[in-house]
């Protein structure tokens, strides 16, 4: 008994010990599998500043984390709409350029730069990942890729009976994407140009409505085509390649979509803010950066790197690289903004109105 | 007695902190305009009840109970004649059987759901073994089976307990006195049985109406019960309506709550010292 005390005692002690290493400490809020971890602690070593590290599954959840104001986040990574609506708030602080000394080096995509430009970001974000939301198909379905490369959004909202559609449940992306299908901007404030988006959804009687669960959905053939992010084909993709089953579905990318754009920002209750600034310049290091591109397979923003990972999907994967790129040259692309309170209640009472409830 | 009152009071402070105030708050909330996330104002109002109104909510709200109400007939039908065999078995085998009723529930309820998710897919391993396809993801059908497989205890396990402790000098006497197997059925047994009835009604409805793991999953989203809704008012609408959406969220759980209250009451009417609430 007193020997089990003991060793459980200096067990405690060992892990209060390394638990508080460091006394300087960063809280970073992010996705899950959204870093590479290894990264993150040989930062911790490097600095001796110790990284409290909590994933997240949505923008908001992160959002409602920061509004709770109950603990300090000094780096979160939201994406593009609610960068935006931090933005509006005066939630998140402009970032110190000055402290990012690989910034420049990187060199930001102009495109995507003059992206999130035109929308007012540059000054709070230090892009991330960026990628599409596109139509996600199996291949082994008679005429299918034809018919979605042809038809491009109209496949996903005239399938009809022929194949089976899946919409992404969630009121921003199901209602941009009736409205890229009807060939109006996925912000459109238009009231007339919402009712039609929300009379194309429900015309297209989707088979199912999910989240990242879609892409499963038609792997196991209970869907045959449906709206994903780029980031869902490509996790689905290097799972099969590593599981080494053979890849029977394609992405196909119309040729005016969303961008997403995934950036780290600085929120204003952040504290350790030198250390966010070390944090984020230690993941724009070349060497760091092409490693952690490689571990989680979304575009990199920055051209430098892009074209190094690029190069290595091209020899590693092939086909992958085709879909690869988020914005070729000679298309079109928008960014969600937030756009206003109204509008947010209003996508979400369009999308609790067109579920079928049959 | 009274030194035992000293170890309820971890109890009583659980209740208090993880029942009333959050009641509390739920009330606060549902009846004013006090946004938890932007505390600001604070003014009492039926604005909140403006969902009620919207075509969605009635939606829900008229699928909820039709699909809950069929499957508490599904399970009423199969459970009755269950709970009377098992009551008349003999004690050895009766808690063999009782076991294999018992032992799934200890199973995770999602990864249930899921199993079904998988079962229904057009190739599953049900297919693999029967040669059948049981397409049924996105369907009531597929919905009202998976409630039933999820529910189907709670309404024997209630049913089981009055049928067993029933008194069967009650069923001799009335077969002595000449009463048909039927006449026995409907004027003895089934008038002695209403507790568990009402008990098993009542567990088997509250719990299928307000799922919304199982309709977003077997009902592949497509079809929204009133869980879905109040999921999408605490979860997804937070920063659209300013933290708002939570009200109203609140007010259709305290709804819910009002109504599992109003069954309590029915249920501890019909069965005076609560044995059937297992």
């Amino acid at each position: 008994m007193k020997k089990a005390l003991v060793l459980l005692l200096s067990l405690a002690f060992v892990l209060t010990l390394t638990a508080c290493s460091y006394k300087d400490k960063l809280y970073v809020l992010n996705w899950g599998d959204y870093m590479d971890e290894s990264l993150i602690k040989q930062f911790e070593k490097e600095y001796r500043i110790d990284v409290k590290y909590k994933p997240v599954g949505s923008n908001e959840d992160m959002a409602s984390l920061l509004i709770a104001q109950n603990a300090v986040y000094d780096l979160i990574f939201p994406s593009d709409y609610m960068i935006d609506k931090f933005i509006q708030d005066e939630m998140i602080q402009p970032i110190d350029f000055s402290l990012l000394t690989h910034f420049e080096a990187l060199e930001v995509n102009p495109t995507l730069a003059s992206l999130y430009a035109d929308s007012g970001f540059s000054d709070y974000v230090v892009p991330y990942a960026w990628g599409t939301i596109g139509i996600m198909y199996r291949t082994d379905k008679v005429g299918l890729q034809d018919f979605v490369e042809s038809e491009g959004w109209a496949a996903l909202f005239e399938s009809g009976s022929t194949y089976r559609a899946g919409m992404y449940d969630s009121s921003r992306d199901a209602v941009a994407a009736a409205l890229l299908y009807l060939g109006y901007s996925v912000n459109s404030e238009d009231g007339d140009e919402l009712e039609q988006a929300e009379s194309a959804l429900r015309d297209a009687n989707f088979h199912a409505w999910g989240e990242d669960n879609l892409k499963g959905r038609i792997l196991a053939n209970t869907l045959d085509l449906a709206l994903v992010y780029s980031g869902d084909y490509f996790s689905e993709y290097y799972a099969a390649i590593e599981d080494e089953r053979a890849i029977n579905f394609g992405f196909y990318v119309p040729e005016s979509t969303n961008v997403w754009m995934d950036a780290i920002v600085i929120p204003n209750i952040a504290q350790n803010i030198n250390s966010a600034h070390l944090f984020i310049d230690f993941f724009l290091r070349e060497e760091v950066a092409l490693q952690n591109y490689e571990w989680i397979g979304y575009a990199p923003p920055y051209i430098t790197i892009y074209d190094q990972i690029y190069d290595q999907i091209l020899s590693d994967f092939g086909g992958l690289a085709s879909t690869f790129d988020p914005y070729p040259q000679g298309s079109l692309r928008e960014m969600y903004v937030y756009g206003s309170n109204e509008r947010a209640t209003e996508l979400a009472h369009i999308l609790a109105r067109v579920k079928p409830n049959q | 007695m009274k030194r035992l009152r000293f170890f309820s009071i971890p109890y009583l402070a659980w209740m208090l902190i993880f029942i009333a105030v959050p009641t509390l708050i739920l009330i606060m909330l549902a009846f004013s305009d006090y946004s938890l996330y932007y505390p600001s104002r604070f003014e009492i109002t039926w604005v909140n009840f403006q969902i009620f109104s919207q075509s969605y909510m009635s939606k829900a709200i008229i699928y909820s109970f039709g699909l809950s109400i069929i499957t508490t007939l599904i399970c009423f039908v199969i459970g009755y004649p269950v709970a009377y065999y098992l009551a008349n078995l003999p004690e050895k085998t009766r808690k063999i059987w009782l076991a294999l009723l018992i032992v799934p529930l200890w199973a995770n309820m999602l990864l249930r759901i899921f199993a079904w998710e998988k079962i229904f897919t057009p190739l599953s391993i049900f297919t693999d073994l029967s040669g059948l396809s049981l397409d049924l993801l996105g369907t009531n059908t597929g919905i009202v089976i998976g409630m039933v497989g999820m529910y189907l205890p709670f309404m024997i396990f209630p049913l089981f307990s009055v049928l067993e402790r029933m008194d069967y000098s009650l069923v001799e006497a009335a077969k002595d006195l000449g009463a048909t197997d039927l006449n026995v059925f409907f004027k003895v047994i089934f008038p002695m049985s209403l507790g568990g009835i009402v008990s098993g009604v009542i567990m088997t409805m509250l719990p299928a109406m307000t799922s919304f793991v199982l309709p977003a999953r077997i009902g592949l989203g497509r079809i929204n019960l009133i869980g879905n809704i109040i999921e999408s008012k605490f979860m997804k609408e937070v920063m659209g309506s300013g933290g708002l959406s939570i009200n109203v969220g609140s007010l259709i759980s305290l709804m819910l709550m009002l109504f599992s209250v109003i069954s309590f009451v029915i249920i501890t009417r019909f069965d005076k010292e609560g044995e059937t609430l297992i």
